[in-house]
């Protein structure tokens, strides 16, 4: 058993799962918060990867993050180096392609927040930061947990963005699901067995909880 | 000292609100109409909630003029807005409910808040979830929470509408006592006549968003008497002259007429009461045998049989004060009553609401 593979998925969630959280919030934030053109236009965008074959995005990154890609001069030139075949590189694939995964649920907790009640805590005095951090947060915390159970799950389970971007060098780029495809190929199916099991419990068991909460939790106003 | 004064308009889905009045600095004006005639969104307006066009100044302090391009955002507006469905936030408890509110107002609180949870009788409720809080209790807690802080007028949207007839009532007592207590203008929507009466110092009838008069409650009783009070009545202000403790008894003058009406009442104030047209009898001959307090000399206006009853305008006579009576036919067949008569009406019992 290779920990090596393990390790580095699990990094590689955990890093997108944070950044994902940090772009998340406030984009689902703005999203839920009124109509607009450009809303329309960003929300759209967001939910591109939910569709596009992994593939394509993949394809599309590496072409931008190589050395001759847009990105890529601009990180050149910039002294970070080009990220195509990077952990770097698989953090921004992760991100990009678990976005919808993230910002979806965040968005309709979000908006399944009574106005009224916002407008209540404003009239208290409290600003809006006060009345996000003190009224909206505790009221969302299970779409929030629900996101980032999603984008955790989501990012471990993703191959062909992975394979694209990252190729499948040990230790830098080589995660789990690539590996298995490896063991696949060298039909070394005891060890793809193996992790393929791991893999299919561990789905299970992160998205249990999320489900068990489901039903207790309603956004509730008095 | 400076008015509130507000004059905006406001552009809705079919309804343009359409405001233009001077608010008195003291006691409950109440703005009346039906539903959907625009009530609650000029209190939106006054919020900051909803963007509206024109002047907004509470007791002389800007809160928005379009002219000079002031806007004060909502949470920068010093007010209180009682909701109508109270709008606690339910994962509080009360006691972190009103904690909030005194965190994020600004100022020193015009009444403390241990004094409002004792007037409210809340106490016991403080560390319950709001989210377990009856409708009476829910909307208590939402009183104070809007009362706290140093708010510049307190803005209140049918806090009573969902609300059983008891806890109705409760709250209303309280209201009344705290309008004294609270020197800021109290905005109060309804379109209860029984709420006006309690509380109303001033009223705005509003009709398809427009509002553009405030008048002395006095000025408007024969104009609520024309809405629904339950039975025909007559509605009237009066002052507390005095009060007497031993026997629960408050005087209240009505142009110079004196009314005794039972019931804890401050004096040197004013009240609103109504006196419902069952509760009056005539006699020919002054009955001073009798438990009736109230019997004033009275001539007959008018009177017409409505379902076999008959309802009887009456003045008091040398006032300017109306009653009506309802006796029965055989009543009025056997006391020989006519126009222009004078007789004694017998007031058996005086509604405060």
């Amino acid at each position: 058993m290779d920990y090596t593979a393990v390790w580095l998925t699990l990094k590689l969630a955990l890093v997108s799962t944070i950044i994902l959280m940090l772009i998340g919030v406030p984009l689902a934030w703005w999203l839920a918060r009124g109509e607009s053109f450009l809303r329309t236009l960003v929300g759209t965008l967001v939910s591109v990867p939910l569709v596009l074959p992994p593939s394509i995005l993949g394809f599309y990154l590496l072409v931008t993050m190589g050395s001759d890609g847009f990105i890529g001069q601009m990180t050149t030139s910039l002294g970070l180096g080009s990220f195509a075949f990077t952990f770097q590189g698989l953090v921004i694939g992760s991100v990009i392609y678990s976005i919808p995964f993230v910002v979806g649920p965040i968005q309709s907790t979000f908006e399944s927040i009574d106005q009224k009640i916002l407008q209540a805590s404003y009239t208290l005095g409290a600003t809006p930061l006060v009345t996000f951090r003190n009224i909206v947060l505790p009221l969302s915390w299970h779409g929030l947990v629900t996101s980032m159970i999603l984008g955790f799950a989501h990012t471990i389970g993703e191959f062909g963005v992975v394979l694209m971007i990252g190729g499948n060098i040990p230790g830098e780029t080589q995660v789990l699901s690539v590996l298995i495809y490896d063991h696949v190929e060298a039909l070394e199916y005891q060890q793809a067995h193996m992790m393929s099991f791991i893999l299919l419990v561990f789905s299970f068991l992160i998205l249990l909880p999320m489900y068990i909460t489901r039903k207790k939790t309603k956004i509730r106003y008095v | 000292m400076c008015k509130t004064n507000l004059h905006f308009k406001k552009e809705l889905k079919g309804l343009t609100i359409n405001v233009d009045v001077t608010v008195p600095n003291q006691g409950v004006t109440v703005l009346f109409g039906a539903s959907g005639s625009g009530k609650t969104s000029i209190l939106n307006c006054i919020a900051g909630i909803y963007d509206s066009h024109g002047v907004i100044s509470i007791q002389g302090e800007f809160w928005q003029n379009t002219a000079e391009k002031i806007f004060l955002k909502t949470h920068k507006r010093s007010m209180g807005y009682v909701f109508q469905d109270s709008m606690l936030f339910a994962t509080m408890t009360v006691e972190q409910n009103l904690t909030y509110a005194c965190e994020n107002k600004s100022g020193a609180s015009l009444i403390q808040l241990q004094d409002l949870v004792a007037q409210f009788n809340i106490s016991d409720l403080m560390s319950k979830k709001s989210i377990n809080l009856s409708g009476g209790e829910k909307q208590k807690v939402a009183i104070i929470r809007a009362m706290l802080g140093t708010p510049k007028v307190l803005l209140l949207d049918e806090p009573l509408a969902s609300l059983d007839n008891k806890s109705k009532k409760e709250i209303l007592n309280i209201l009344f006592e705290l309008k004294t207590k609270i020197k800021i203008p109290f905005i109060y929507v309804t379109h209860s006549v029984d709420e006006v009466l309690r509380l109303a110092d001033n009223i705005g009838f509003m009709e398809h968003g427009i509002l553009s008069k405030v008048i002395p409650i006095e000025k408007a009783m024969d104009r609520l008497c024309s809405f629904d009070l339950g039975e025909k009545a007559i509605a009237v202000r009066g002052f507390v002259k005095s009060y007497d403790q031993e026997f629960y008894l408050a005087t209240v003058e009505v142009e110079g007429v004196d009314f005794l009406i039972p019931g804890t009442m401050e004096t040197n104030s004013f009240i609103n009461f109504k006196i419902m047209a069952n509760n009056i009898s005539l006699t020919k001959v002054k009955d001073t045998n009798s438990s009736i307090l109230n019997i004033f000399k009275v001539e007959i206006i008018n009177h017409e049989i409505i379902r076999e009853q008959v309802y009887i305008d009456l003045i008091i006579v040398e006032t300017q004060i109306k009653l009506i009576a309802k006796i029965t036919k055989k009543s009025f067949s056997n006391l020989n009553l006519a126009k222009g008569q004078q007789v004694f009406a017998q007031v058996k019992a005086i509604n405060l609401v």
